[in-house]
């Protein structure tokens, strides 16, 4: 029988992901978009960012998706603001992509950072080293063809678990693979996607860790990053928090 | 000769123009538009050839010489006094303060290469100030715009988006030019829907006023033309006295305007309250047939006995003139025995929905200060625990209970011992045999914990404790507290429902020789109601009442448990759950799984524990004279979830004897209201008296009341009974909720009459398909609802496969009606009339009408009609001064329609003000907030809200129009259109609707491109099965789905090239369940993501289809991937 003492305090982690020194080398943040997003803010966000994005974002076809990634850039710049490179406002911030498509800090290569939206969640991870992030929404699916690129040990792994679990289960390991992959860097190739992210074959990631969580009830979501341990806790911002961040600092005033 | 496009670019990016974009830039800043007319006809109209028309007016002497004398001589100065004019004219007809002019720029250089040919002149003439300040000031704006008059009018219409992308066909609203400074061919070269050119001849001046005849008709022109010349007389023949003076409306128009539109006055019963046209019904026929309901009916009869007895004994209960009683039952007879009961009474019913939030009935109440509370078991069980929190409330009438009391819901004992039995079975430690399991991890508490839970309660019960006291444990379970306890009382009762349990502590009992202290008694809270009084000085409640199942037991056992105890005696209730804190707990535990998420096996059952607000011990205590009760909270300790929950002390107090109290809430159920006179009360009858208070949503937030006295209602009764000829064989079908005053027709309109009113049981209310047949059933004669609720049931009417029931009136209210409508109406229903009522809930459900016979294909929408009897309306300026026929006002209503005012005299006072125009000086209106306009032959057009006017890139668009031109699609069978945001964050419009299949966006697009402008057609099509109605029959905005279809500027459609890229598409089609891609769209823009990415891999593998892994991550769109697949002819035993 176990004991468990539930300590408040212990519970959120001064300094996530410490290093002996005391600074921070992973963040997790993320944001919760189901809410519509006010007018002013959805004008005042499409503002801060490059024309092309501004393009892109006009694109989508669904006007969600194009809530989401809005959002996702919004949260990078607020989290990399607050904790990351407070000396600098987050309007200021510009982002590039290099050949496979990952969005980088320009002028910063020395700071990782990596993307993730899915369902109602955008979710953003922040480190020191090369990281990955993947967070997505469970939806019901029929699962027969995904053993075409599963590992074996992990289409193990999905037979052994009850039905009612399958599910779930399967979008938890797609999302380490996922987290595996951006870390990487580069793309979801077939060589990486058949390698094993089930918890017991840890060692044939190393130096890469993989930690998984959930957002939600229906949002798993795994962080990847090459670092000794990936300690530490969600930080959960509002849009409006994440609009006083960003708007603050780049010396807007959020209208109305 | 103007310099081109092209030309005129290069120039601005020169920046030789900066300043010129600076001025208007600041000039122009904000949402601003250039000023229209009001249309009177609608472009498009089939048949119509559109011409220009014109027509001139000749000043005369007089004025052109009194123009001549204040400018001087000057051509501009005149100018300029003839445009003040016109501005004046606009404004007024738009009911726009500041105006938006074009004029031809003034200044024409003899080679005539000129960068800029027109000009904007914004100006917003000061009401107090003269009509020469006025012109001074238009004087000094109009020497600034001719300094920066290069810059290019055309490019202003760009940026500002008064014209659309294509640029095609704008035209300029109102133009004003003179001869004497411009070129003719400025006249008659500009498109222009309305024109004022002025001419002057042997000092002589003349208007020709031109306009376009697809938009406006010549009378209106005429009409505008003579209020100009009106205006510029008044305007010189009194420089100096405040423009606000000027009277546009010749007296004829005034008294056509303000007395022959509203010549309605008539007589009407005043002297009778709703009740009394009831209960004069119900004398003369009380055996006829009042209400049905399911296969029920109810006669007026029995409606009046019922009705009798409840008015009795709520009249004892002290409900009298102006006494508010709230009022909330499901759909069913007891409604309207509840509102018949109450007004008999004297008093005013306040009808409260049971789908309103906890939270707003609470505040309701508040509002009303309610004492007393008409309701049913069935309704006020979600809010039980409210009666007892409301110090108030004192008197609640339960209509549908049958016993002596609120019954009981007692637990179902067999599955709660079961559960508690096995809860202790399954205990390896006390921990887990008190059941102290953690709903984050799953797991049993610390030792720790439990302690401080068990040392809170010591603490809590020590002061009355003592070698003498006695006490009593309700749900001591495996004895935690019991245990810990006993030794400090002389006696001690350990109640518990789980036999297995107290056999176990009965052995341990023994083994602590306690078995002379402490009785143990297996059983439940509600079996202390056979102890005898005054028996405990102590009760405990440790951790139990969370397993109560609603808040009427709890009240049951605490009362009983009062009762037990002696004076000086405390009730001790600890760790309850927290109402308050119940978000809070929600939120921590979300925080908690999503940070250590999938590892602990969270517990969240929220609903099936009862939680309780402090408020409510409050009230139970407040019950008691001397009765405190004290709540701990637990903010200080308690880092565990224990820290969402409360303890409460309740201290009897030591000089009374005896339990009674004087203050506990008296229930009334059938069986006193059974006992009650069923002889009418003697009339307490005033017509000027309150009869109901409406809520209805306040723009804060804060739910309004209106109050409404009987006569303003009986007047509009009688008048629709009258005008429709309603009569005793009429059937209603009764589908609006209580809380929407519609429903005060349909009660008291038919009991008027001796009708009956069908009563729509509350699971059908939103199943459109069962009302064919029910109204079938019932004989259906008369519907009354708001237009979407009918709307929507159309379809079932068509394929109703049994006989129609001969609805012979529809009446429609509340909102825009399709103008497909009442075609299909008469068409369904033959020989039925369509009435479109409108008004609001303050000037007592309708106030104008308009019987619907044929729609007028140029109707933008049904016209709102005229006042009904004793109604008056007034269309009226920024000025409150009447309006011209055909201009845009603000609607106010008078008459002796109104609500006495709302239930705050603030707001009372802001939206009810005097009314200038009649002849009773304590006569009223009320404040709309509506603009409309006056057709000449006295009937209104309703014309949107003041406040709420959508702009789409600087446009004001009329969603109404929109949605009649989307109506006349054949395809279509209703439609709503809405503003949105589109993805990049600027306002879109996005239009809904209901069509058997999906139309082609293009083709949608297309259809309204033949009758409205660009920025009118909207950028999203959403089909519905149906479009979606709240249960006040309005359209259900909030249920409408996010739209899904864009207008795409960037990526050009293309369809598939060649195989691959066909096949491709097909892939594309069912992956992402879209109906079109084109080969350009890129994946991830039109909803893909990486998992469908790789299922796509595996699908063209599947096909044939190969492509390098490393060319697949790189491609995004078809046309790239399609160029660098292969296909392979796929072998069919070959292994995939």
């Amino acid at each position: 029988m176990r004991t468990l003492t539930f300590d408040r305090e212990a519970e959120s982690v001064p300094g996530a992901g410490d290093s002996p020194h005391g600074e921070p080398k992973l963040g997790l943040y993320a944001v919760d978009v189901s809410r519509a997003l006010t007018a002013d803010m959805q004008v005042s966000f499409t503002e801060l960012c490059s024309p092309r994005r501004r393009a892109r974002l006009g694109r989508f076809r669904h006007p969600d998706d194009a809530k989401r990634s809005l959002m996702a850039e919004m949260l990078a710049r607020a989290a990399i603001g607050a904790e990351w490179l407070p000396e600098h406002a987050s309007g200021e911030l510009a982002f590039g992509q290099d050949r496979y498509g990952k969005p980088y800090l320009i002028g910063h290569s020395e700071l990782h950072f990596n993307l993730s939206h899915s369902g109602r969640w955008c979710a953003c991870a922040v480190s020191t080293a090369p990281v990955g992030v993947d967070v997505e929404q469970v939806r019901p699916m029929e699962l027969s063809w995904t053993d075409k690129f599963l590992s074996a040990d992990e289409r193990e792994d999905l037979r052994a678990i009850g039905e009612s679990d399958r599910l779930w289960r399967f979008y938890e390991l797609w999302t380490r693979k996922e987290s595996y992959a951006k870390a990487m860097g580069r793309g979801l190739t077939p060589e990486l996607l058949s390698v094993s992210v089930a918890e017991g074959g840890a060692e044939a990631l190393a130096p890469y860790r993989i930690r998984s969580s959930c957002l939600d009830d229906s949002h798993p979501a795994a962080v990847c990053a090459a670092l000794p341990e990936l300690r530490g806790d969600w930080t959960v911002w509002t849009p409006e928090e994440i609009a006083a961040r960003v708007l603050r600092r780049h010396g807007m005033n959020e209208r109305g | 000769m103007s310099l081109d496009a092209l030309e005129i670019q290069k120039i601005i990016s020169s920046g030789k123009l900066d300043k010129e974009r600076n001025f208007w830039s600041e000039l122009l800043s904000g949402d601003k538009e250039l000023t229209r007319f009001p249309e009177d006809r609608q472009s498009g109209s089939e048949g119509a050839a559109i011409e220009r028309r014109e027509w001139r007016t000749a000043f005369g002497s007089e004025l052109s010489e009194r123009i001549r004398s204040l400018s001087g001589g000057s051509d501009i100065a005149a100018f300029l006094v003839m445009l003040f004019g016109v501005q004046l004219v606009a404004s007024k007809y738009a009911y726009a303060a500041e105006t938006l002019l074009v004029t031809p720029v003034f200044d024409w250089p003899e080679d005539g290469a000129s960068v800029n040919e027109l000009l904007v002149i914004p100006f917003e003439p000061d009401p107090n100030a003269s009509f020469r300040a006025n012109l001074n000031a238009l004087r000094a704006r109009f020497a600034a715009i001719l300094e920066h008059q290069n810059y290019p009018f055309n490019q202003l219409v760009k940026e500002r988006g008064w014209g659309d992308e294509e640029g095609a066909d704008f035209r300029i609203p109102i133009a004003v030019g003179s001869r004497r400074l411009h070129p003719d061919r400025m006249r008659d070269g500009t498109a222009a829907d309305c024109r004022f050119w002025f001419e002057e001849q042997d000092g002589g001046w003349s208007l020709d006023i031109g306009w376009h005849s697809g938009r406006y008709s010549e009378a209106l022109a005429q009409a505008i033309a003579s209020h100009y010349v009106e205006a510029l007389s008044q305007l010189l023949s009194r420089p100096d006295a405040p423009i606000s003076e000027l009277n546009l409306l010749p007296d004829s128009e005034w008294d056509r305007v303000v007395r022959v539109f509203n010549d309605t006055e008539g007589p009407f019963p005043g002297d009778r309250t709703l009740h009394e046209l009831f209960i004069g019904q119900a004398a003369r026929t009380p055996d006829a047939v009042a209400a049905m309901y399911k296969d029920q009916t109810m006669t007026y009869g029995e409606l009046d006995e019922a009705s009798n007895r409840l008015a009795s004994a709520l009249r004892q209960a002290g409900v009298g003139p102006e006494v508010k009683v709230g009022l909330l039952c499901k759909r069913s007879f007891d409604m309207l025995t509840g509102v018949l009961g109450i007004l008999k009474a004297g008093g005013a019913y306040v009808p409260i929905d049971t789908a309103w939030p906890k939270r707003r009935v609470q505040t309701v109440l508040e509002q009303i200060g309610a004492k007393h509370l008409v309701t049913q078991r069935e309704a006020v069980g979600p809010f039980s625990d409210l009666l007892w929190r409301s110090a108030e409330l004192e008197h609640i009438v339960l209509l549908d209970e049958k016993g002596n009391e609120p019954a009981i819901v007692l637990p179902d004992r067999e599955s709660i011992v079961r559960m508690f039995d096995d809860v202790a079975a399954k205990a390896e430690d006390r921990i887990q045999a008190g059941g102290f399991f953690s709903s984050y991890t799953g797991l049993p508490f610390t030792e720790s914990e439990v302690n401080e839970y068990r040392d809170r309660v010591a603490e809590l019960t020590a002061p009355f404790a003592g070698a003498d006291a006695k006490a009593l444990e309700i749900g001591c379970g495996s004895g935690l507290i019991l245990f810990e306890l006993a030794e400090r009382f002389g006696r001690y009762v350990g109640l518990d429902p789980s036999p297995v349990t107290q056999e176990r502590n009965r052995s341990r009992l023994e083994e602590c020789g306690l078995t002379d202290r402490v009785e143990l008694i297996t059983g439940f809270a509600e079996d202390i109601g056979g102890m005898p009084d005054g028996s405990f000085d102590v009760v405990l409640l440790p951790s139990t009442i969370q397993f109560f199942s609603d808040h009427f037991y709890l009240e049951k056992v605490l009362r009983d448990a009062v009762r037990l105890l002696r004076p000086g005696g405390a009730l001790i209730v600890a760790d309850v759950l927290d109402e308050e804190a119940k978000e809070d707990f929600r939120s921590s535990l979300e925080e908690f799984k999503r940070n250590h998420g999938t590892f602990y096996k969270s517990r969240s059952n929220f609903d099936q524990q009862l939680y309780v607000h402090e408020d409510f011990f409050g009230g139970i205590a407040g019950q008691y004279p001397g009765m405190r009760a004290e709540v701990f909270k637990r903010t200080a300790s308690f880092k565990n979830e224990l820290r969402f929950r409360y303890d409460v002390v309740l201290t009897k107090p030591s000089g009374s004897s005896s339990g009674s109290a004087s203050n506990l809430k008296r229930f009334y159920t059938q069986r006193q209201l059974q006992e009650e006179n069923v002889q009418a009360l003697s009339a307490s009858a005033n017509p000027s008296g309150t009869a109901y208070i409406i809520f209805t949503s306040g723009s804060t937030g804060t739910p309004k009341g209106v109050v409404v006295s009987h006569r303003p209602v009986v007047n509009v009764i009688d008048w629709v009974n009258g005008t429709f000829g309603v009569n005793e064989r009429d059937r209603l079908f009764f589908l609006t909720s209580l809380c929407f005053d519609l429903s005060v027709y349909d009660l008291f309109g038919m009991f008027a009459a001796g009708g009956a009113i069908d009563i729509v049981p509350e699971e059908d209310v939103r199943k459109p398909e069962t009302w064919p047949q029910r109204m079938a059933d019932s004989g259906i004669t008369i519907w009354d609802s708001a237009p979407a609720a009918l709307a929507q049931s159309i379809p079932f009417f068509e394929k109703f496969e049994g006989k129609l029931p001969r609805t012979r009136l529809f009446m429609l209210s509340g909102d825009w009606i399709p103008l497909t409508l009442p075609g299909q109406l008469h068409r369904l229903f033959e020989g039925s009339k369509v009435a479109a009522l409108g008004g609001a809930t303050e000037a007592c459900i309708w106030s104008n009408y308009y019987e619907v016979k044929a729609v007028d294909p140029q109707w933008k929408s049904i016209p709102y009609g005229k006042p009904i009897r004793n109604a008056k309306y007034y269309i009226l300026d920024r000025e409150l001064k009447p309006c011209p026929i055909g201009a845009r006002g603000e609607l106010f209503i008078g008459g002796q329609c109104l609500a006495n005012g709302y239930h705050s005299e603030a707001l009372t006072k802001e939206r009810f003000i005097r009314d200038p125009y009649a002849e009773d000086p304590n006569a009223r209106m009320y404040r709309t907030g509506d603009l409309a306009k006056w057709m000449p032959d006295g009937n209104i057009e309703f014309l949107g809200r003041v406040d709420h006017q959508v702009k789409i890139r600087g446009f004001r668009v009329e969603l109404g129009e929109i949605q009649a031109k989307l109506l006349r699609h054949p395809d279509i069978s209703n439609c709503i259109v809405l503003d949105c945001m589109d993805g990049s964050g600027q306002k879109a419009l996005c239009a809904y609707y209901a069509a058997a299949a999906d139309l082609p966006f293009r083709q949608l697009r297309e259809f309204l491109a033949g009758d409205l402008p660009g920025y009118m057609i909207p950028s999203y099509f959403v089909r519905l099965d149906a479009i979606p109605v709240t249960s006040n029959g309005k359209v259900d905005r909030t249920a409408l789905p996010d739209p899904v279809t864009l207008v795409r500027s960037d990526a050009v459609y293309e369809p598939p090239a060649n195989e691959i890229e066909a096949e491709l598409v097909e892939i594309w089609k069912q992956l992402l369940e879209l109906d079109t891609v084109g080969v350009n769209d890129n994946f991830f823009e039109i909803g893909g993501h990486s998992l469908l990415a790789v299922k796509m891999d595996i699908e063209m593998e599947q096909r044939g289809l190969l492509i390098s892994p490393e060319d697949f991550q790189q491609c995004y769109t078809i046309r790239d991937l399609s160029r660098y697949t292969t296909k392979v002819s796929v072998d069919a035993d070959s292994d995939v």
